[in-house]
């Protein structure tokens, strides 16, 4: 995952964090609002996929 | 308890793998996890010190902020480091931690849902009880008055706050109390006073004093403490969600409805009605006519009663019965007792049932308890699964006897001038005989049999499965 010369990219180092982030506001927009996790948990796959489309372009 | 384990399990839960995690070799100094300690740590002891504040609750709701935190921290790191160009942290959770976040949610998804089911959860940036927490309380007078002569009933409806109903002779509704509001502002709490103005209405004989509450968007910060007296003669019903009851000196009936609530009832000359679905007392003095209680609680005293009693419901803590001069029919989901009359007294609770000087027929089916009746007259009748017995007639003149018990001992003293016709059967344990030869032991088993007669009298019958059964003369 790490570049060649061994440092981590952005995009790799933010990907921990903003799914954290994005899971706990999931979890608090089912709790405080009518989007239920049970129908937005699909957003963390899009976001993650993402994530690793970005990483895997910044890499290239 | 249940809050108070939950909290002790989720502490040991996130912070046992916190530390395994930090001690890991070459691990990057984060400062996620001394923050998030220092977060948890400050939590739990202002849930020691201000045991008050409701820290269940406020974790089930927003314990997705943890995460949030959480993710905020990681980023802030790593914008940090790209700010001061040093090498960037891994972003990679690794599989503890992803372990802990699935523990997290799980653990929280399961607080939120059993505080749903117990609690409404405000909507909003802190909800009702952000309000409730870091509100402050604003305070107005109440005052009221109006003329209620050929008032017969009144109903009062204040769904916060504590209520004292006194009779006097003044032909005249007149309340003083104080209303609290809790809002982050006084602007808001003006308002909200403004909204559930105190009205009494008076249409024919009936008198209706309303606070108002509901018509405010969020209720639970309203709370309503009413002095009211009214005429002696009129009838009371009262309507409440969380708040006392202190009624004295009517003499009509008193009906009162409420999810949560403390009743007290002094000098009442009608039938008394209470319904709770939830209580810490209900304490009723000096009632004329029947009463009748209903719903869950915990204590309950009865004393000076004139009419019937009938209670229906589940009451976890001591209930106390004194001089009741008609039946009382108690009924929960684990006992039915039926007692004539008690002109001594009757204790109920968890774990036992004392009564001294009680008049018969007595009927009692109970699953587990020890149970004590002396000076009873009539007849008793008496089921256990469970528990001790021990029963003492008042006098010679006896009435029939049966009891059943299914795992315990009875004991049963009975005057030595006393004559009945006994049948005490043990089915594993001993039989003592204090009465003599009159009575005839046989042994089969590991259980025995006592039976005879001693003069012409009524009959006793006496059986338990498992225990002693000892027949004693006074």
């Amino acid at each position: 995952m790490n570049n060649a010369n061994g440092n981590v990219s952005v995009c790799q180092a933010v990907t921990g964090p903003v799914m954290l982030i994005l899971v706990g506001t999931l979890f608090a927009l089912d709790h405080f609002t009518g989007y239920s996790f049970s129908r937005t948990w699909p957003l963390l796959l899009i976001v993650f996929g993402l994530l690793k489309l970005w990483c895997r372009g910044g890499s290239r | 308890m249940i809050p108070a384990l939950a909290l002790t399990l989720l502490a040991a839960l996130i912070i046992v793998p916190l530390m395994a995690i930090e001690a890991r070799p070459g691990r990057s100094r984060s400062l996620v996890w001394p923050v998030l300690l220092i977060a948890l740590g400050a939590l739990f002891l202002a849930n020691n010190l201000r045991p008050e504040i409701p820290l269940f609750r406020l974790l089930a709701a927003y314990w997705p902020f943890l995460l949030i935190a959480w993710g905020g921290l990681r980023l802030a790191e790593v914008l940090l480091a790209m700010s001061t160009d040093r090498p960037l942290p891994s972003g990679r959770l690794t599989g503890g931690e992803i372990t802990l976040v699935v523990f997290i949610c799980l653990i929280g998804s399961g607080m939120y849902a059993a505080n749903r089911r117990f609690h409404t959860i405000g909507i909003g940036p802190f909800g009702q009880r952000g309000v409730e927490i870091f509100g402050e309380q604003f305070d107005y007078p109440l005052e009221g008055q109006k003329p209620a002569a050929g008032v017969k009933r009144i109903l009062i409806e204040n769904l916060r706050g504590n209520v004292r109903v006194t009779g006097t002779a003044a032909p005249e509704i007149r309340i003083t109390g104080r209303k609290t509001v809790r809002a982050f502002s006084r602007s808001d709490a003006d308002q909200a006073n403004q909204q559930s103005p105190l009205e009494i209405t008076v249409t024919g004989d009936q008198a209706v004093i309303r606070t108002s509450q509901e018509r405010v968007t969020d209720e639970r910060r309203i709370s309503d403490d009413l002095e009211v007296s009214v005429p002696r003669g009129i009838s009371l019903e009262a309507r409440g969600r969380y708040g006392d009851f202190d009624v004295n000196d009517l003499e009509g009936g008193v009906d009162i409805n409420s999810d949560n609530a403390g009743v007290r009832l002094n000098r009442i000359g009608g039938d008394v009605r209470v319904d709770l679905r939830r209580s810490d007392i209900i304490r009723a003095v000096d009632v004329k006519g029947k009463v009748e209680l209903k719903g869950r609680g915990a204590d309950i005293e009865l004393e000076n009663i004139a009419g019937p009693v009938t209670v229906n419901g589940s009451y976890s803590g001591d209930l106390e019965f004194k001089n009741l001069a008609q039946p009382l029919h108690f009924q929960s989901r684990q006992t039915d007792l039926l007692v004539t009359r008690i002109p001594g007294h009757l204790r109920l609770d968890l774990s036992r049932l004392t009564a001294a000087n009680v008049v018969g027929p007595l009927r009692l089916t109970t699953r587990s308890r020890d149970i004590t009746i002396e000076e009873f007259t009539e007849s008793l009748e008496l089921d256990l699964e469970r528990g001790d017995v021990e029963l003492r007639p008042k006098s010679a003149q006896l009435a029939k006897i049966d009891a059943r018990v299914r795992s315990g001992d009875l004991n049963l003293t009975l005057p030595a001038s006393a004559h009945f016709d006994l049948k005490a059967t043990t089915a594993r344990g001993e039989v003592e005989n204090g009465f003599g030869p009159a009575l005839k032991l046989e042994t089969r088993d590991h259980g025995a049999t006592l039976s005879g007669s001693v003069g012409k009298g009524p009959q006793i019958s006496l059986l338990t499965q498992r225990g002693a059964v000892r027949i004693s003369k006074e």
